[in-house]
């Protein structure tokens, strides 16, 4: 029996209500904040305390920004973990002392934040897999599938535009590509309910839009899921026609070797 | 017992080579801990003794001691590190057959996963005990307080959710489960009954809908709880 916990009638804000980016100067990182449609946070109290809180390889940060009523310029924090490349992100705003401390009035949802530098960031933000540049040698790309986010590919560092290069190289596309999609959905579908995650969700969304009307296998027989995804990967293969672009890649390699 | 001057970690090779060994497919001879083509110092760190460590936490301060100016989390990521610190404590971290053969159980105990990994991150025998006491010290005793080569029930709940890496959390949670004056946990609070971290981590994800955790004490954290906690609350 848990009736002593009071659900409060928390306010679920948009991401587009701030932006908040990871900056990264003299070895430092920094969280930026600032608000951009203040009617979401009209409703508040004016000492309300808006805070962000970050999580990554089990190493949580909360940062405060100060008062809800300070923040019409944009604020600065600086993050204590320097390590955090792609934290899971959300942002809390938490009652002040005029009204009852510590209760939480509003979050967002979760997210995963990656640092600044690339111009072409708000249309990772709206795939399904996102793409971070990051120490992974000696290997050359790792996945990380988190519980509620989107699943993240840390690509080496030392490799020049990671987002180009993910989006447009055939040997990318055609050979890790993949292997990162049977990787996801063998993780997605060993779930007994998938569709609680809303990255998962999505993920299923955009299988069942390569394979329409196909459903969803057993999740207790691994035949049947590895089959499923076989047959995901050939959709996606033959529509991307993943062989041809890797020729052509290979032969123009070729051509000027 | 073994002793190096400096932490090292596997290269790409001596990961390979450790986990033909620890999956039983090598024989343990075949790893030269000298061979610079297995392994390399890990530069800025101190000296290292391996010992029979009574406890994970033990263990944990012994290493973190070892890494000196290394910020563990930084280096989580860090496979080669992880893999020779388990490799260089296989007798304190596994127990062996009649034949002498390990027996090292599931591979994420030993083999450390991707540390963001929300099912296999936190399985690792060394990084994660590194990792809580880094960031908890004394409040993690109840995370800690066991052998190396066990993984606690307790440990299991009260690291399986992100949120869970908050000090005034896991403080919390220690003053509920950890005996003080025995050094080990409380009757019970690794069981299935009401009032156990089992329990205590499902509430957990139900308060912090309505509470920003961070912005209370752990004395408010508890006092939130429910009165199937009682028990552990009158003792804490």
């Amino acid at each position: 029996m848990r009736t002593t916990i009071r659900l409060t009638g928390r306010k679920e804000l948009p991401r587009s209500a701030t932006n908040i980016r990871l900056l990264e100067a003299h070895e430092k990182k920094y969280i930026a904040l600032s608000i951009v449609q203040p009617e979401y946070f009209s409703g508040f109290p004016p000492d309300s305390m808006v805070k962000v809180r970050l999580v990554e390889n089990k190493s949580s940060e909360t940062l405060k920004f100060g008062r809800l009523d300070s923040l019409d310029v944009p604020r600065t924090a600086e993050l204590e973990h320097p390590s955090f490349s792609a934290p899971s992100c959300q942002l809390r705003v938490v009652a002040g002392q005029s009204s009852r401390k510590g209760i939480l009035l509003a979050s967002t949802k979760r997210w995963t934040l990656r640092d600044d530098s690339d111009p072409d960031d708000r249309v990772q933000a709206r795939g399904i897999l996102m793409f971070q540049s990051s120490k992974v040698h000696p290997r050359v790309w790792r996945l990380e599938i988190r519980e509620d986010e989107f699943p993240v590919v840390y690509v080496d560092s030392s490799i020049p535009n990671v987002r180009t290069w993910v989006r447009n190289d055939p040997v990318f596309i055609g050979c890790v590509l993949p292997s990162i999609i049977r990787e996801v959905f063998e993780d997605i579908l060993a779930q007994p309910d998938p569709s609680s995650h809303e990255w998962m969700e999505d993920w299923l969304s955009w299988a069942e839009s390569l394979m329409p009307g196909v459903e969803l296998p057993d999740p207790e027989a691994r035949d049947t899921r590895l089959e499923w995804i076989d047959h995901l990967l050939d959709c996606f293969c033959t529509k991307h026609d993943v062989r041809a672009g890797l020729l052509s890649h290979l032969e123009g390699g070729h051509r000027r070797g | 017992m073994a002793e190096f001057s400096k932490i090292n970690e596997f290269t790409d090779r001596g990961m390979e080579l450790y986990r033909y060994i620890l999956s039983g497919e090598a024989s343990e001879a075949t790893m030269d801990l000298g061979d610079s083509a297995m392994v390399r110092v890990v530069s800025g760190t101190r000296p290292f003794f391996v010992q029979n460590y009574p406890t994970a936490k033990d263990m944990a301060v012994d290493v973190i001691r070892a890494l000196g100016p290394i910020d563990p989390v930084s280096v989580a990521g860090d496979l080669g590190l992880w893999g020779w610190l388990t490799f260089v404590m296989r007798d304190q971290l596994f127990n062996r057959d009649r034949d002498g053969k390990l027996r090292v159980g599931e591979i994420h105990r030993w083999y450390p996963s991707d540390p963001n990994d929300w099912h296999k991150g936190q399985r690792h025998l060394v990084r994660m005990p590194v990792l809580v006491e880094c960031q908890f010290g004394v409040d993690a005793n109840h995370l800690l307080c066991h052998r190396p080569s066990i993984r606690s029930e307790v440990f299991e709940q009260l690291t399986s959710q992100k949120d869970m890496f908050m000090r005034v959390f896991q403080k919390a949670a220690c003053s509920l489960y950890f005996d003080r004056k025995s050094g080990s946990l409380k009757r019970g609070a690794g069981g299935k009954a009401g009032g156990s971290a089992r329990t205590l981590a499902k509430v957990r994800q139900q308060l912090d809908v309505t509470w920003d955790l961070d912005e209370l004490s752990f004395e408010e954290i508890i006092e939130l709880l429910p009165s199937e906690f009682d028990r552990f609350k009158r003792e804490s």
